[in-house]
């Protein structure tokens, strides 16, 4: 954990304007920013999605990851766009920074072709906006007096009411 | 690589389960799932084979309650312990903030579980200098078993960075909350305090 990725609101901003835009463009049934390591940046959904944008950023990253990997086993380095298609529902993923990942979710009312067509000007606009930057942004969570006191307080509320006290740190 | 996101209020960590096949990764989070305050505990993904066999990951996100203004979310994963998975491995302890490095305590399990410890920093390395500061625990497995390694074994053999270790029943869930507990905290404080809790000192 060496270099943490910090998001400013002036870049959520930004990528909120480019993916409103694209929300409009497209009818997309999910629209997100995720990490490459699967953690969710934002997201639009129109359907119902909520408690699960959590797992759908994981497996989509996992899933673009793994199919990035077979590619460079086969001496392709270039990688960026990954398409899936089901019966209802079609995944479209563009890498956006080295970091982040454009996931779009649709179905038989939009055509693949304008996807592919906004998605890549979107990410062209979203990755001047959104290249994360390493630690030690103007507000970083040293900067936050007491939060750490107060997450170990919650953690350890949380563990104790499972029944297990003490611990090892 | 924990990702803040400071205009959401929210801050995501990475906790990984390594470690040898049927260790009891998966048996784990299973437990963690089954037994966590409901309010705090997002869906279990499982990508496994028909014989449940870990194939790619499981993936659990637990959210905590607001502190100072901001949610503290970890996302729990388990890598697949059988050896032909180290494409997999790699790319699952991608951003990793922890570990859990779930050790088979049974005395024939030795060699896999060596392998397994060597094999994770193998993979670490290979994301350049991000394991530096990582937090691990151990979480020694199948204590309630007869034919096991006493604790203090599995630290000299294992434990070589003298990392917080955990004793622990995965099927019972004893010692589960506890590894848990301790590399979150671990996490926390290399993230929000900018240093380590003392994790390479063998936790009592």
């Amino acid at each position: 954990m060496g270099r943490n990725q910090t998001v400013l609101k002036s870049q959520l901003e930004a990528a909120d304007r480019v993916l409103g835009q694209l929300s409009e463009e497209l009818v997309a049934q999910f629209l997100g920013l995720i990490t490459t390591s699967g953690q969710t940046i934002m997201y639009y959904s129109a359907a119902g999605l909520k408690g699960n944008v959590d797992s759908l950023a994981s497996l989509a990253s996992g899933s673009f990851a793994a199919t990035r990997q077979l590619t460079r086993m086969m001496n392709d380095y270039d990688f960026s766009v990954m398409f899936q298609e089901g019966s209802r529902i079609k995944v479209y993923i563009e890498q956006v920074t080295g970091d982040v990942l454009l996931v779009i979710c649709f179905g038989k009312a939009t055509e693949l072709g304008k996807v592919r067509l906004l998605a890549a000007k979107a990410a062209r606009s979203l990755n001047a906006v959104l290249r994360l930057g390493p630690d030690g942004q103007p507000r970083s969570l040293d900067q936050e007096p007491g939060y750490a006191e107060g997450i170990r307080r919650a953690i350890d509320e949380l563990f104790d009411a499972q029944g297990e006290r003490g611990g090892t740190d | 690589m924990a990702l803040i996101n400071l205009a959401a209020g929210e801050i995501n960590y990475k906790i990984v389960y390594y470690g040898c096949a049927l260790g009891g990764k998966t048996t784990s989070i299973q437990y963690v799932y089954r037994k966590i305050t409901p309010q705090v505990k997002g869906k279990l993904i499982s990508i496994a084979t028909e014989e449940e066999r870990t194939l790619y990951f499981d993936f659990l996100p637990l959210t905590l309650e607001k502190v100072k203004g901001l949610k503290t979310r970890f996302h729990l994963y388990t890598v697949p312990g059988q050896p032909q998975h180290n494409a997999s491995r790699k790319l699952v302890i991608q951003g990793v903030d922890g570990i859990v490095f779930v050790a088979d305590s049974q005395l024939d399990r030795l060699d896999d579980n060596i392998e397994a410890y060597l094999n994770m920093w193998d993979n670490l390395a290979g994301q350049g200098d991000s394991h530096l500061d990582l937090g691990l625990v151990m979480q020694y497995n199948k204590r309630d078993l007869t034919d096991v390694f006493p604790v203090r074994d599995l630290d000299e053999l294992l434990n070589q960075t003298g990392s917080p270790a955990a004793e622990s029943c995965a099927l019972t869930g004893e010692g589960v909350f506890e590894a848990l507990r301790s590399v979150t905290k671990q996490v926390i404080a290399r993230t929000a305090e900018g240093q380590a809790e003392p994790s390479h000192a063998k936790g009592s």
